[in-house]
């Protein structure tokens, strides 16, 4: 008896040292809700904590989910009862739903005066971009080749509907991740009516090996010789080409351009809002920050006039295809619904 | 106030805030919100391929179940009891220990996956060898059971007067197991219908969505409630349909012991006599050795490729809630189990068994979700206090605790109390000088069981993931969910350890009982 009581008192403890450890004081502390990626070591995220804590001496605590969509879920649950200030990594996907709850604050100009202006997630300040990058499919060129012409000369519709099934391709679903989601839409921009979107997508399927919950998962498949193809950014080339000296990963690039993707970081509305939000939003768009964003986030820097690494400029910067801004949580919804029906319907 | 009256507190008390409270909201919840629109989100096709994939992996581990169950009872061969014992684990291993051994050897990279160019892995083929490897151990037990104990007299008479051994195995034997034939089937179409890990990870994207990813989607991505709970409702019709037809006693043999061995169908061809053993090792080395090797080389390789001091902190929270799991489903078991016991009412008696029993019927994210929506204005504590998880993983066990503690106090002979009366020894020092010693060793095998339960399961864990706070099987999750496989295959292979430790723990006590 006396054994187990030993053990119980142990659990006990340990418990207790847990979640005290998790509720340290919460005053000058400044809370950002985010995702994995963004987290981990040597990301922008720990760079960002780092610097943050050294010149203000407030604890910046990083919450991390699955997912950006996780993160904003936990916004919506907590509502006005949240400990997040801001909300780092949100990008076009969730913009409209982020909009809607009507948790989210408007921005001062200030902060926006320094970055391109073709980099936004709309025109109501909600969404402060940090960076950005062009979504591409990524191939390796020892195990594909294009004959004749180069890949510059394929449009996505035509890569979509090559004959050749053989070619295995692993995308992200779009109900899960805003990659997914962003190359749905860009699908969308080059059809022009829902019969042919839905035709486009019919004649995908066969090539596609798996539809991956997330970007991670996608590119580990890639990694590992699952797939030939996969959907990534241009700059995941850089990544290879710096990080690991290699050269056979190439971007496949089309004729007709490749959408943006944007990242940006939004500010939780509070009755007290936390006042050191306005440092952290300026050391995150500040130009040292986001001079470390090509190679800690693998992006381009939503600051103008930032220099890049020699990588980045050796990469082709492909046209750009604009998104539009107005596009709703309920015309989101109602994409995903159809897409979900072209895909379960295939054969 | 005398121990039963303690007892039914705790347990009633339990039941009513953590199990019927949550049900009924979220029964009450559902009726609410139930319009055509929701209705409208639900797809056939949605609802066809969950019961559909459950129906076709209860039969094909049926096959493959009874089959072995038949052969290993009427046959004698080579490495028998390893192709027996092995058929045990898997039913006791972790979703994600399975799904990884499988890809590691049919992914497209894996041992044989790499042979196979034309086979695509993820979708129907990965989720039927997911579910057939640890649930045809569900029929071979419970089958095998059956026919250990079952009197063979008609069956050699039947041949006596000239009957094939096909026709006697026909109309005579396969007669009398189909009762256990029939709940093998209908306990492998729940487990299977509520799977979760083996569709999200090896299914690929919507074409494989089934009910319980359909209500982790709502919950986790799209944060709608209304949905969740609609579909959580089918689900939970469905199921208590399905238990309609499931009677629970069969599955108590899966702790009881053969009484006699009788063969009746043994081969006079010598040819297939040394065939036999060969297919079945050939079949059983496909579908479970060559993955658990794979799981075990791989994770050694991985080992090097991980960073332990990442494992710590998972190492040491899923112990602890291991622990926390363990000792309070085991305290509710006992409670169970005890008023079971004592209780004269035989209403009680039947209201206990079905209480304990409801969860079997019930996925992970059904509870999961009951939960988040009964505690909502307190959802921050439940989160931070793992109170959910430990609840969802208490329920979860429960059934199968329950069961050994009703077998364990079933053997405390009536002359002991009665005894015990004569002397004038109080209930409760009947309690802790007579019950407590004569079940020490259920309540071992217990707690075994629910350990290994907790440290295995991750649906509970990933649904009301808290902050910086990650187990062993969430770890490895997460890794899966990156493909990072060689590191994930590490975490795999300690768990796999951890597994085996507890299930050779658990085997010792088994016996003693």
């Amino acid at each position: 008896m006396l054994r187990w009581a030993l053990v119980v008192f142990f659990c006990l403890c340990v418990d207790v040292l847990a979640n005290s450890a998790a509720k340290e004081e919460k005053s000058e502390t400044l809370t950002v809700y985010t995702y994995d990626a963004l987290t981990g070591k040597n990301s922008l995220g720990e760079k960002l904590k780092n610097e943050f804590e050294k010149n203000t001496g407030v604890k910046l605590n990083l919450i991390s989910f699955g997912s950006i969509g996780e993160a904003l879920n936990q916004i919506v649950i907590e509502d006005k009862k949240t400990k997040a200030d801001i909300l780092l990594g949100i990008d076009s996907s969730f913009a409209p739903r982020a909009r809607s709850t009507n948790l989210f604050s408007v921005l001062p100009e200030k902060h926006f005066s320094e970055l391109q202006p073709t980099i936004s997630l709309g025109k109501d300040r909600l969404f402060l971009p940090f960076d950005y990058g062009y979504l591409a499919f990524i191939y390796n060129s020892q195990r594909v080749q294009f004959k004749g012409d180069s890949s510059s000369e394929l449009t996505l519709s035509q890569f979509i509907n090559s004959t050749d099934n053989r070619k295995r391709v692993v995308i992200e679903d779009p109900r899960t991740s805003s990659l997914g989601f962003t190359f749905l839409r860009w699908t969308q921009e080059t059809t022009n009516s829902e019969n042919t979107l839905k035709t486009l997508w019919k004649s995908f399927l066969p090539k596609l090996i798996t539809i991956a919950p997330s970007w991670s998962g996608a590119y580990g498949l890639f990694l590992k010789g699952e797939a030939d193809f996969v959907l990534s950014y241009s700059t995941s080339r850089a990544y290879h080409l710096e990080k690991e000296k290699k050269s056979e990963y190439e971007v496949l690039y089309f004729k007709d351009g490749h959408p943006l993707q944007v990242e940006a970081a939004a500010v939780v509305k509070h009755s007290n809002p936390n006042k050191w939000i306005e440092p952290f939003l300026s050391l995150l768009v500040g130009s040292e920050m986001q001079s470390i964003i090509p190679s800690k986030q693998w992006m381009y820097p939503a600051r103008r006039g930032v220099s890049l690494p020699v990588t980045f400029k050796s990469l082709p910067v492909p046209k750009t295809i604009l998104l539009s801004d107005d596009f709703s949580e309920f015309d989101r919804k109602a994409l995903i619904k159809h897409w979900s029906e072209w895909v379960t319907t295939s054969p | 106030m005398k121990p039963i009256h303690l007892a039914s507190f705790c347990f009633f008390s339990f039941v009513v805030v953590c199990l019927l409270f949550p049900v009924l909201y979220l029964i009450g919840v559902g009726f609410q919100n139930l319009n055509f629109e929701i209705f409208g989100l639900i797809s056939w096709r949605l609802f066809g391929f969950t019961y559909f994939q459950a129906f076709a992996s209860a039969v094909l581990s049926g096959v493959l179940g009874v089959f072995l169950a038949i052969t290993c009872c009427e046959t004698d061969f080579y490495g028998k009891k390893i192709i027996v014992r092995l058929s045990e684990v898997t039913f006791f291993l972790p979703t994600l220990l399975v799904v990884l051994a499988l890809v590691g050897v049919w992914g497209s990279r894996g041992w044989l996956g790499h042979k196979l160019p034309g086979l695509n892995f993820y979708g129907w083929f990965a989720i039927l060898l997911a579910h057939i490897f640890f649930n045809f151990s569900v029929f071979f037990k419970i089958v095998g059971q059956s026919l250990k104990e079952m009197d063979r007299t008609e069956e050699k008479i039947a041949l006596s007067l000239g009957a094939t051994k096909w026709m006697t195995f026909l109309t005579v034997c396969l007669v009398k197991l189909r009762s256990s034939i029939l709940q093998s089937f209908l306990l492998v179409f729940l487990y299977c219908s509520a799977s979760f890990f083996v569709i999200l990870i090896l299914g690929g994207g919507p074409r494989f969505s089934t009910l319980e990813t359909e209500i982790y989607q709502a919950i986790k991505v799209d944060l709608n409630i209304p949905l969740a709970v609609c579909l959580a409702l089918i689900q939970i019709s469905v199921c208590v349909l399905v238990q309609g037809f499931y009677n629970p006693k069969s599955t108590a043999l899966l702790l009881s012991q053969a009484r006699h061995v009788d063969t009746i169908y043994g081969f006079h061809s010598s040819f297939l006599k040394r065939m036999l053993p060969f297919g079945i090792w050939f079949i059983f080395s496909i579908l479970v050795l060559i993955p658990l090797i794979n799981l075990s080389v791989s994770g050694f390789v991985g080992l090097s490729k991980i960073n332990l001091w990442d494992l710590i902190q998972p190492l040491l929270l899923s112990f602890v809630l291991g622990i926390q799991v363990s000792l309070s489903a085991n305290f509710i078991a006992f409670c169970a189990a005890y008023i079971n016991q004592h209780t004269r009412m035989p209403w009680l008696k039947r209201s206990i068994s079905f209480v304990c029993t409801l969860p079997v019927a019930l996925s992970t994210m059904v509870f999961g979700l009951a939960l988040i929506l009964a505690f909502a204005p307190v959802l921050q504590w439940v989160q931070d206090n793992w109170f959910g998880v430990i609840v969802v993983q208490v329920l979860s066990v429960l059934p199968m605790s329950f069961r050994i503690f009703a077998e364990s106090f079933s053997k405390v002979e009536r002359e002991i109390y009665r005894s015990a009366e004569s002397l004038g020894i109080s209930k409760f020092q009947q309690l802790f000088l007579l019950e407590i010693p004569l079940t020490k060793n259920s309540m071992v095998l217990a707690l075994a069981t629910s350990f290994g339960f907790s440290i295995g399961e991750a649906g509970a864990v990933l649904l009301f993931e808290s902050q910086g706070k990650t187990t062993l099987s969430l770890f490895l999750f997460k890794l899966m969910g990156k493909y990072q496989f060689e590191e994930a295959q590490a975490v795999g292979l300690i768990l796999l350890v951890i597994m085996i430790l507890i299930f050779i723990m658990k085997e010792k006590w088994e016996n003693l009982i």
